[in-house]
């Protein structure tokens, strides 16, 4: 027999005391897994739709532009300088021979006045192909419709500025640059197609609005083929980061490659806070997983005071003995935590066949459609989560009842 | 240079506001090979006697040596080292862990003797497991084993690092007197074969008669010896 064997000799001898502690480690690390999958859907649910209504995945934009997060510059779209038809073509071509599956949309972008009348209100307005079915899917429209390709001329609007502006479906607005001085094409008048909001997003404070390609460079005066930025959307499982200096190297220095992280790092930040509440869960979870762990530990400590002090009699060190519990701890831990997880991961994959349609307030974060997405692979963190707490709940209280002294075992005997 | 030496050994126990001295200024020498008997009524200091020769507890005052050495001046990690290699307990409840087999039980202070290979272990458990007589019972549990059958496995735990001397607090007292007499022949009989030092506890004066020595104690003190 070899001593890594005596835990597991252990546990296999008391499947009762085992499972009362391991229970509580399945039920933690089930918990765990879903609340892994759950915010994880969130959070890449508010990424995607990130991605689809602003940032692209990969964004070329003038080499002389500021290099800013897009949200941070929302008052200075006006202010950016536009590439050039050539240099358009160019970025396009890059992307296609770096990135071949990768879907490319020019886009226009400004902040506006919008006016009805005498009221007007703020907007950060991008021009793009109506067809784009990226913007699409991340825009909810509350009423209306969605841009018309084959009617130009058209905007989407929020639900503030609607209400802002005392418009509705099929009025007309105008649209102008604020400050607009010589160069730029003047005001211009939309039609309201539909307002809604981008999905998800709605908390950042956002006033996006769309509109077509042609109405945009209108709005500043472009010339044919001049764009503010063309973005990249790539194939699941391409790495935009890795991909940027590989599409920089195929373009010219006058185009600026810039990563989703670059363009929305504001609203990424925003949407990292969901994945800290999933740890402050975490943290909540471990402090009770931990307390009852110390505890049980403890008790267990109490009960084998004989075994304990035999072995500290025979001359096996504090930290050996230590080290046998926490194996023992390990051993319950890894068994009941994968069952747990393997739980989780059950009860996660049924729930992710089902569309789920939250109510108010929760359809703020999850969407009006909310479908859980789930990995196994999501599970590895959780698991790990919860082996390494319980072990390092076991810590102290193993340690404590190792360092009983042996003659205190004498004299109980 | 004896094995054991205890110089004006004093130790005293706090006890609610009450100093409780269980041992007074106990001067004493076993010999190597000695199998020796401490006799005493309940409360005359014998377990305290073996726990401090044992280095499970440490004197008020006074000094013991082990082959020369004060255990006073070991650190804890030494000590566990120290009770490891030189010394082997047999204990009054026999403390065999309930979920090891006998031959288990038996190997579980070499488990941590690096110097012990793992053949050599085999080799070891199969003999003293063999010299208490329980050759064939190697692979039961000790709830499967009577008491004297149990203490039979204490006795083979004890030598199994082949340590030089051996102490049993009371190690009869949970058994019948047939046993318990069965159990001392069987120390003798490997203190003999094995020459090692065997310390025993007891206050039944036949069991005392299987002694080469008496050491009587009352009151903490020792009261006088026989040898035989």
């Amino acid at each position: 027999m070899s001593i890594i064997f005596l835990p597991w000799r252990n546990v296999r001898a008391n499947p009762g005391r085992s499972a009362a502690l391991g229970v509580f480690i399945a039920i933690s690390g089930m918990l765990l897994v879903l609340a892994h999958a759950f915010l994880g859907t969130i959070t890449g649910n508010m990424e995607r739709s990130l991605i689809d209504s602003l940032t692209g995945d990969l964004q070329a934009r003038a080499g002389s532009s500021q290099e800013a997060d897009m949200f941070s510059l929302r008052r200075e779209w006006d202010k950016l300088p536009p590439l050039t038809a050539a240099q358009a073509s160019m970025a396009e071509q890059a992307f296609a021979q770096a990135a071949p599956g990768a879907t490319l949309a020019r886009r226009v972008r400004s902040t506006v006045l919008l006016a009805n009348g005498g009221l007007q209100d703020f907007g950060m307005l991008i021009g793009l192909d109506p067809a784009g079915r990226e913007y699409q899917q991340a825009m909810t429209i509350l009423q209306g419709r969605g841009l018309d390709p084959s009617r130009p001329g058209e905007i989407l609007i929020s639900q503030s500025q609607a209400e802002n502006l005392q418009v509705k479906v099929g009025d007309q607005i105008t649209v102008m640059v604020p400050g607009a001085g010589a160069g730029t094409g003047g005001p211009i008048t939309a039609t309201v197609a539909g307002i809604g909001e981008i999905s998800l997003l709605s908390m950042f404070d956002t006033f996006y609005n769309y509109t077509d390609l042609g109405a945009a460079q209108q709005l500043l005066g472009y010339g044919d083929g001049q764009v503010t930025d063309v973005i990249a959307f790539l194939p699941p499982g391409q790495d935009a980061a890795a991909l940027a200096p590989v599409v920089q190297g195929r373009a010219s220095s006058d185009v600026r490659m810039t990563t989703r992280e670059g363009m929305g790092g504001f609203i990424l930040g925003g949407i990292a806070l969901y994945g800290a509440m999933f740890y402050g869960f975490v943290a909540v979870l471990a402090l009770i997983v931990g307390l009852l762990i110390m505890n049980l530990i403890t008790m267990v400590g109490v009960e084998r005071r004989r075994e304990i002090g035999t072995l500290r009699a025979l001359g096996y060190s504090r930290r050996t003995i230590v080290g046998l519990f926490l194996g023992e701890i390990a051993v319950t831990g890894t068994l009941f935590g994968a069952l747990g997880v393997l739980a989780g991961i059950a009860v996660a994959r049924v729930l992710a066949g089902t569309t789920l349609h939250p109510s108010p307030p929760l359809d703020f974060i999850m969407g009006k459609a909310f479908v859980l997405q789930v990995e196994p692979a999501d599970a590895l963190l959780p698991f790990g989560l919860i082996v390494l707490f319980t072990c390092l709940a076991a810590v102290w209280p193993a340690y404590r009842a190792a360092s009983l002294r042996p003659v205190e075992l004498m004299a109980e005997s | 240079m004896a094995l054991i030496e205890l110089e004006a050994v004093t130790k005293e126990y706090q006890l609610g506001r009450t100093t409780v001295r269980a041992l007074r200024g106990v001067n004493l020498q076993v010999e190597r090979g000695e199998f020796t008997t401490v006799a005493g009524a309940s409360g005359s200091g014998k377990s305290t006697l073996l726990n401090l020769i044992g280095c499970l507890d440490t004197p008020s005052a006074g000094r013991i040596l082990i082959n020369g050495k004060s255990s006073g001046a070991m650190r804890e990690r030494q000590l566990d080292q120290f009770r490891l290699r030189t010394i082997g307990f047999i204990f009054q409840s026999f403390n065999l862990i309930p979920v090891l087999s006998v031959a288990e039980n038996v190997e579980l202070p070499l488990l941590i003797t690096k110097e012990v290979s793992a053949a050599e272990r085999k080799k070891r458990v199969a003999h003293f497991v063999d010299a208490v007589g329980l050759g064939t019972m190697g692979g039961r549990k000790p709830d499967e084993l009577s008491g004297g059958q149990r203490q039979r496995v204490a006795v083979a735990r004890a030598l199994v690092t082949k340590p030089e001397i051996v102490l049993a607090d009371e190690p009869t007292a949970n058994l019948d007197s047939k046993t318990g007499m069965e159990i001392i022949d069987l120390m003798h009989e490997i203190c003999r074969r094995e020459s090692t030092t065997f310390l025993f506890s007891t206050h039944d004066p036949k069991l005392m008669q299987r002694a080469d020595r008496i050491v009587h104690l009352q009151d903490g003190v020792v009261a006088g010896e026989e040898r035989r």
